[in-house]
């Protein structure tokens, strides 16, 4: 496993590295524009069903529709620009870092967010890949303590092997396989 | 342990070797009253909102008494079967690392469980087991709890070695038969850390509103409870119009009377709080053997939890208002929630928390003592969050409700407006400035302690080397301000800290980061 060594020679070069100065890694640039795909996607599909309803000839809506229905284009329109802007902006600001001991995962635009797991805590990983993360070959690594699932830890839009390769990292750790 | 319980442990640890002989078992057919009265219990859960209905067409029902007997014992009669049928289909096998159970008339059900995953074994002894001495035993597992695993009859003294028996097995697995039967002879060694007196009870009872618990159950009746006391009322001939009417008396006869009924209702939420905490805790005691506390309690059903010491994950010692008056504290050791299906349970039931009612602070402090020798809560300086907190509080909370409350009056006169929203943001106010007062945090090399409340008091108390997660949360709004709020998730819930200095938050974190490394101890 080459990130296993990887990892181990950027916590032992850097001593006792804090939490605050660890070298973060970006998640795969194709994420952001796979949410923004999705987000443009998602809009224009509502935008388009709510002007198809409006126009067609085939059933008459009723005339509170009719009055109304370009104020609810418009508002969707609004949340799928504000939903694109927000992925633009605030999807580079997440990022990950695994020391020899933990994994971290770091977020938020407004709210900032740096969750820390110790590995030796973890109960169980699982990889989730939806059909449009296949498609883009991402996936999230998804990451279970006794917390409970509320507090899963969680890394989305890592490429398919690094997520296997984090996975089996964490799998092989002395901490999980003989302390977990 | 009782010694009667202790002098039969020999015959005892041979039944169950007995009961280990991998055959089907049957129960006892006095586990049939179990299954009558739990059918009875669910048929009530399931149709108590047709209670209402009933109580309002009582006088036409009344008018036809042999009806309700014939219904009633027909009704009773299919309990009683379902009660037999189940006696009937249920079957377990003990085998040596494992437990199955076969059960359901319907419904058939079969659970598989190794002893390895049950993370808790209770006991407990309903009213009409009392006679016979017989005991449920439930059996808690880490994972999949929706499916209830429990053996419902068996000798009490059986029951006890037994799970003396499931405990040792589930924790050393891997050990020889030998040394766990060695193990079981230690564990019964208990030792009584604590009871609790009647005059405790009381106490308990006093600070701790458990009315809820009976204003809940008696919810349904409500309306024909109104209905009857105005009746009552009028039949001794009091009128309750005239004794709260402001025209007929002085104001200050007025206020009386209004104190009186106050004083009164006071008096019965309070009887029945008490009464609530003596069916619950009657005969409190909290032993320890070896490596585990037993809690057991209980007036009408005897309950008997116990807890294994490691599995601590937090020790919590909660003060409402009434017991910083009175010096008492209600301290509670609590193990991981995730996948117990009994978390909406009251907290006298629940067996992930083990309850000491209103025990005192330096009761309290050596409890604590016991079970986390090296916590040093009592020498704690709590450092205080930002007075941000109070800010944070105004603008989000104070402010829309004191706005709220300024438009709704406006419009009818503008300076009542401005005195209720003035009031009601002070009020606010100082509620915030108490609350950012109680906040305080705390940690040593070991442990992190944490204080917060309100009118009450509450400490918690948790060894970081437990955590499973930590957080480091911060808002663009408090980021120039060099601020953070610390998120800790334990395996019994989530702690939080709002509004520390930054500095510390990480510094916080990076003690628990590196205390895991080298601290190799499992959380459970």
């Amino acid at each position: 496993m080459s990130i296993e060594l990887r990892s181990n020679q950027q916590v032992e070069l850097s001593g006792t590295c804090k939490v605050e100065d660890m070298v973060l890694n970006s998640l795969s640039p194709k994420y952001r524009s796979l949410n923004i795909i999705v987000s443009l996607i998602i809009g224009f599909v509502i935008v388009a069903i709510i002007l198809l309803l409006a126009i067609q000839p085939l059933v008459s809506m009723p005339q509170k529709y009719l009055d109304y229905y370009h104020i609810a284009a418009i508002a969707v329109a609004f949340l799928t620009l504000w939903s694109v802007l927000y992925s633009y902006f605030a999807d580079p600001k997440k990022k990950y870092a695994i020391r020899e001991f933990d994994v971290h995962f770091q977020s938020g635009l407004l709210f900032f967010r740096t969750v820390s797991q110790p590995i030796m805590r973890i109960q169980h990983i699982e990889i989730e890949r939806g059909p449009i993360e296949r498609s883009a070959g991402l996936a999230t690594l998804q990451v279970y303590s006794a917390g409970g699932a509320n507090h899963a830890f969680e890394i989305p839009g890592l490429v398919h092997e690094k997520a296997i390769e984090l996975r089996q990292f964490i799998l092989n750790h002395k901490d999980v396989s003989q302390n977990g | 342990m009782d010694n009667s319980g202790f002098s039969h442990s020999n015959e005892d640890s041979q039944q169950v070797a007995e009961l280990q002989n991998g055959a089907w078992n049957k129960l006892s057919p006095i586990s049939i009253v179990y299954f009558t009265v739990r059918s009875i219990f669910d048929f009530a859960n399931t149709f108590f909102y047709l209670i209402p209905v009933l109580a309002i067409n009582f006088n036409k029902i009344k008018e036809q008494p042999l009806i309700i007997v014939v219904v009633a014992a027909c009704i009773l009669t299919i309990f009683i079967v379902m009660g037999v049928l189940n006696y009937w289909f249920y079957r377990f096998r003990v085998g040596s690392d494992r437990i199955e159970i076969k059960q359901g008339i319907f419904k058939k059900s079969h659970i598989d469980l190794p002893f390895a995953r049950i993370q808790n074994v209770k006991l407990s002894q309903p009213l009409y087991y009392r006679i016979n001495d017989y005991s449920c035993i439930e059996l808690d597992t880490a994972g999949s709890a929706k499916k209830e695993a429990k053996i419902v009859a068996l000798k009490t003294d059986l029951a006890k070695q037994f799970r003396i028996k499931i405990l040792d097995t589930a924790t050393e697995s891997k050990s020889d038969d030998a040394s766990s039967s060695a193990d079981a002879g230690t564990a019964s060694n208990e030792v009584i850390l604590n009871h609790r007196s009647m005059r405790d009870l009381v106490i308990h009872g006093l600070t701790n509103n458990r009315i809820w618990i009976f204003l809940g159950a008696l919810a349904p009746f409500y309306a024909s409870i109104s209905d009857f006391l105005s009746q009552f009322f009028e039949s001794i001939g009091f009128d309750a119009e005239a004794y709260f009417s402001l025209e007929t008396q002085a104001w200050w006869e007025f206020s009386l009377h209004i104190l009186s009924v106050a004083m009164l209702i006071m008096l019965v939420v309070v009887s029945f709080s008490v009464i609530g905490a003596i069916l619950m805790f009657y005969n409190y005691t909290l032993s320890k053997t070896k490596d585990r506390y037993i809690r057991r309690s209980g007036l009408l059903t005897k309950h008997e939890v116990s807890m294994k010491l490691s599995r601590i994950q937090i020790m919590v010692q909660a003060q409402d208002w009434l017991d910083v008056l009175l010096g008492r504290v209600n301290l509670s050791f609590e193990q991981n929630t995730s996948g117990i299906a009994n978390a909406n349970k009251s907290d006298g039931q629940m067996s992930n928390k083990l309850l000491v009612p209103s025990v005192t602070i330096d009761e309290s402090l050596a409890l604590m003592q016991d079970a986390m020798p090296s916590q040093t809560l009592a020498e704690q300086v709590f450092k205080p969050i930002s007075k941000r907190y109070i800010l944070r509080g105004l603008l989000v909370i104070a402010l829309p409700i004191g706005g709220l409350l300024f438009t709704a009056i406006f419009r009818n006169d503008l300076y009542v407006a401005a005195l209720v929203a003035c009031s009601a943001f002070a009020l606010i106010g100082a509620i915030l400035v108490i609350r950012w007062k109680r906040w305080g945090y705390s940690h040593d090399k070991e442990y992190f302690y944490i204080r917060r409340g309100f009118f009450g008091v509450n400490y918690y108390c948790f060894p970081m080397y437990k955590v499973q997660q930590a957080q480091f949360k911060q808002s663009i709004f408090i980021r120039p301000y060099q601020l953070a709020s610390l998120r800790v998730v334990l395996a019994s819930g989530v702690k939080l800290v709002p509004y520390m200095p930054a500095a510390e938050v990480t510094n916080i974190i990076n003690c628990i980061l590196d205390q895991l490394v080298v601290d190799k101890r499992s959380w459970m």
